[in-house]
């Protein structure tokens, strides 16, 4: 019995001294600490990601040229550009800010510039896509992109592409400017640095990269001689949280001053405390319902019309998207140039059970949808299982992780899917319309499983042409929206294989002790202005 | 003739040496095999798994072109067994090879996530050994009374709850509304970066600096998840300590020494336990090996970047370097765990040589 009292009694000493020790911490006045699930934070190099959480990091150890005005979607504001003037041909000449300093020191110049940019095409990974769509190819790129002297940097056209569509994205991570003095003292075997920079940095932003363990932490540093100003905050923190009601918990004691990435059942939780605000980030993709017109049914239009009223919208927005989405009727923003209002999704399932016997299937058809295991693809997809029960189609769903779900669908095997379309973020229609409307070859070898309609194995000509034109338009800004409407709406009268659900949002929390944290629709949210109130 | 005796005198040493070293040839080439066969098969299995690790690098919307020329550049488009003969030549020149998604040599990272883990799991079975062994004698030596039935159910709670349940519940009380423990995480994290990483186990290396308050926070962050894990694991070591002793003091000897007047407690602890040390020794060290890889759940609800996690994100996305590399290091782990409950048996029981 004595041992056993020895035990309970060096229990109760021990846990006396660390209650003692243990007082419930508060987040330092000079430090910002975020929580979020980092699993898709896999590289810091800016012209090799695409992922929110990729984003947020590099926003702050990079700066682009432009960036997205916080407040005014759309509106782009300079940042290592002071200023910019557009040629009658859709040349883009930038001047440098002379202050603007990497964080070597060195002045940052139109060489610099040009060098990133080319990086980016040259490298052939994530950061090309939007280069390569303005036609700019690895043998292009060392004359379209080119320093007309130190501060004067030139953007030449491939391409026809409206110059504020380029502004636009080159306000995202694959537009950040790297330096090119440190990245070659790091190139191996020509690589560009790009071994060394996918967990290193050179850069001219606000904070200095200190620690990046992946699953784990990231941990930087202010930068004290930042060109824009020094950062209020001494560090940021950053750390692998991949459950959500830890991190809920995490904020409510104050031990967390933002929260990416929490489930929805925790945003409704936090958004009742007075000590947090929820913000919600709207515009980066849309969840939507995919049908393969190589299926026989789905071939033809007046199914896929008729489906299209079979689904309740409105419930599926209010209940099972609610904090992941708002309701979207058309790809376009609704804050976007370009926005369609009147057309889109109708709710009306006896027009769908009637229109669906006209076009022959009274009794129905059995259908596989595929869907991601995780919430909210897996409610979204019972939710359409539900609605299109009525009109007596049976829906079998089949969930799987990334691979098992888009996998097919990048091979343009499946019937149905649910899905949301990912890194498309940007303030211009072009993006929206091309990712789910265009596709300008519809054999399955051309390989285009980054545009919604190829996958769909759905090609309208006529759509293409809009679009193609739109985008080659330099010099008139009302003509282009104009045309990405027509093609909208042609879209959308030849009823669509992928219909929108809703639009993308992107919930977090944040400390209401946190002043200037605005969250930038671009995810390129910038930490250096973030201050704290006592 | 002298020569012939001291011939035949020598020989049967030098075979006994032979056979020693053959025995120990063995005994290295069956482990050798071993972690071969693990090695091929885990590389094989997660090769045929339907997961693409080219998706998890370039995410789902990335161009076909993006898409070929990663999976490419990670090899993946070779035949598996080509790509398994490229592994294993790395790996015979301790080349774990880089992990599929960030690029980084997999032993940095294994280097990094191990001592969290390891620093996790000894606290664990320090507490788990500490209490459920003597909970186990305890709960023998009252057998059939209350304290036995309130040691049993214990245990079978233990046992039963999911343990990531009682992790939350833990952290909601104890952090959350309490505020007795830290969250999650290692450390607070505005303490990282101030002690230098010295052996990796923040307890040690705090105390090495001689800094308390990042100690404490260690301590804090420690002591919850590490309860946890140790409630499970009282409640296996407690119940097979119980049937251990139950077994021993069933024996005459036992009776004898109570016959001959030898008190309560040395009867307990010098006669019956002394006979259960070396099968204990097996179970701890068992209980413990486990932890390393099986902390997965207790690490995901605490925040800890350990092992468990490390392993199972990579397995869910088909990193095979990472994988295989874990589970060489578990099989050695295991290894180890063994030869070193051999040394401790010889030492524990005399009779073995």
């Amino acid at each position: 019995m004595s041992h056993v009292r020895t035990l309970l009694a060096g229990t109760v000493a021990l846990a006396s001294v660390l209650t003692v020790n243990m007082a419930a911490a508060k987040t330092p006045q000079d430090q910002l600490v975020i929580g979020m699930n980092m699993v898709n934070l896999t590289s810091l190099d800016p012209h090799n990601v695409n992922s929110y959480e990729s984003y947020h990091v590099i926003a702050n150890l990079y700066d682009t040229l432009v960036r997205n005005d916080p407040n005014l979607p759309g509106k782009v504001l300079p940042l290592l550009a002071k200023s910019w003037t557009v040629q009658p041909d859709g040349t883009i000449e930038f001047d440098l800010d002379e202050e603007a300093t990497f964080q070597t020191g060195r002045k940052i110049t139109a060489a610099d510039v040009a060098y990133s940019f080319q990086r980016a095409v040259k490298l052939g990974l994530l950061g090309k896509t939007y280069f390569s769509n303005w036609g700019y190819t690895p043998e292009n790129v060392d004359q379209k992109f080119r320093a007309k002297d130190d501060a004067t940097f030139i953007m030449e056209v491939a391409t026809p592409v409206a110059p504020s569509l380029k502004l636009g994205a080159l306000t995202r991570a694959y537009g950040a400017v790297v330096d090119k003095e440190v990245i070659a003292e790091h190139e191996k075997d020509g690589d560009m640095g790009r071994g060394w920079l996918a967990s290193n940095a050179a850069g001219s932003g606000a904070f200095t990269l200190n620690r990046w363990n992946p699953n784990d932490i990231v941990v930087l540093n202010r930068y004290d001689d930042y060109w824009g100003g020094e950062p209020k905050m001494k560090r940021v923190l950053v750390r692998h949280l991949p459950e959500s009601q830890t991190e809920r918990l995490q904020l409510e004691k104050g031990d967390l001053d933002v929260g990416f990435q929490l489930v929805s059942a925790d945003i409704d939780g936090l958004a009742k405390n007075p000590d947090i605000v929820i913000d919600r980030l709207v515009g980066s993709g849309f969840y939507y319902l995919i049908m393969s017109t190589k299926d026989p049914e789905f071939a033809k239009p007046e199914v896929r019309k008729a489906l299209r009223y079979c689904i309740n919208y409105k419930d599926i927005n209010d209940v099972v998207m609610k904090n992941y989405g708002k309701s979207a009727t058309t790809f376009v923003p609704a804050d976007i140039p370009g926005y369609l209002p009147d057309i889109g999704n109708v709710y009306d399932p006896a027009k769908c059970k009637l229109d669906l016997a006209a076009a022959g299937y009274g009794d129905g058809f059995s259908k596989q949808l595929l869907s991601l295991n995780s919430t909210p693809y897996a409610d979204l997809a019972t939710a359409i299982q539900q609605n299109l029960a009525v009109a007596g189609v049976k829906v079998d769903i089949q969930t799987g992780n990334g691979d098992q779900t888009y996998g097919p669908m990048r091979d343009r095997k499946f019937q149905l899917g649910v899905g949301r379309t990912a890194s498309s973020a940007q303030t211009d229609a072009d993006g929206w319309v091309r990712t789910h409307a265009y596709n300008p070859d519809n054999k399955d070898d051309a390989n285009l499983a980054n545009l919604q309609a190829w996958r769909a194995s759905f090609e309208l000509p006529e759509v293409n042409k809009l679009i193609d034109e739109a985008a080659a338009i330099t010099d008139n800004e009302e003509k282009r929206v104009e045309l990405y409407k027509q093609a909208l709406k042609l879209f959308e009268e030849s009823g669509p294989p992928v219909i929108p659900i809703s639009q993308r949002v992107d919930p977090y929390a944040k400390s209401a002790r946190l002043k200037n944290y605005v969250g930038d629709i671009g995810w390129m949210t910038r930490w250096d202005q973030v201050e704290k109130q006592d | 003739m002298v020569n012939q005796i001291e011939t035949a005198a020598r020989t049967p040493v030098r075979r006994r040496g032979f056979r020693k070293y053959r025995r120990f040839g063995g005994s290295v080439f069956s482990v050798l095999t071993t972690l071969f066969l693990l090695v091929l098969l885990t590389f094989v299995i997660g090769r045929l798994m339907p997961v693409d690790p080219v998706i998890a690098v370039v995410g789902p919307d990335a161009d076909r072109a993006t898409y070929l020329k990663v999976k490419q550049e990670l090899g993946l488009d070779l035949p598996i067994f080509q790509q398994f003969w490229i592994f294993f030549k790395n790996l015979l020149h301790g080349d774990f090879g880089s992990t599929l998604l960030t690029g980084r040599p997999v032993m940095e990272d294994i280097v990094r996530v191990l001592p969290a883990t390891i620093e996790l799991a000894t606290v664990t079975i320090i507490l788990g050994a500490g209490i459920g062994i003597p909970l186990g004698v305890y709960a023998a030596v009252n057998r059939g009374r209350f304290a036995d039935h309130a040691v049993r159910l214990i245990a079978l709670l233990g046992h039963s709850t999911p343990i990531f349940w009682i992790g939350m519940v833990g952290l909601m009380l104890f952090y959350a509304k309490l505020g007795w423990v830290g969250g999650s995480g290692r450390i607070d994290l505005f303490y990282e970066d101030i002690v230098p990483n010295v052996t990796g186990f923040l307890l040690i290396d705090s105390l090495l600096a001689w800094d308390m308050d990042v100690f404490w926070s260690a301590v804090s962050h420690i002591i919850l998840p590490a309860s946890v894990l140790a409630y499970a694991s009282i409640a296996y070591i407690s119940r097979i300590t119980r049937s251990f002793m139950l077994e021993q003091l069933s024996q005459e000897y036992v009776t004898t020494a109570r016959a001959k007047g030898v008190p309560r407690n040395g009867v307990i602890w010098r006669h019956a336990f002394k006979n259960i040390r070396v099968q204990l020794v097996t179970v701890v060290a068992l209980s413990y090996g486990g932890m390393l890889e099986g902390a997965v759940l207790i690490e995901t609800v605490f925040g800890w970047p350990g092992f468990g996690q490390y392993l199972t994100n990579a397995l869910v996305i088909g990193d095979m370097n990472v994988v295989v590399a874990c589970t060489l290091i578990i099989g050695c782990v295991f290894i180890a765990l063994n030869v070193i409950s051999d040394l401790l048996y010889r030492f524990f029981d005399p009779r073995i040589q």
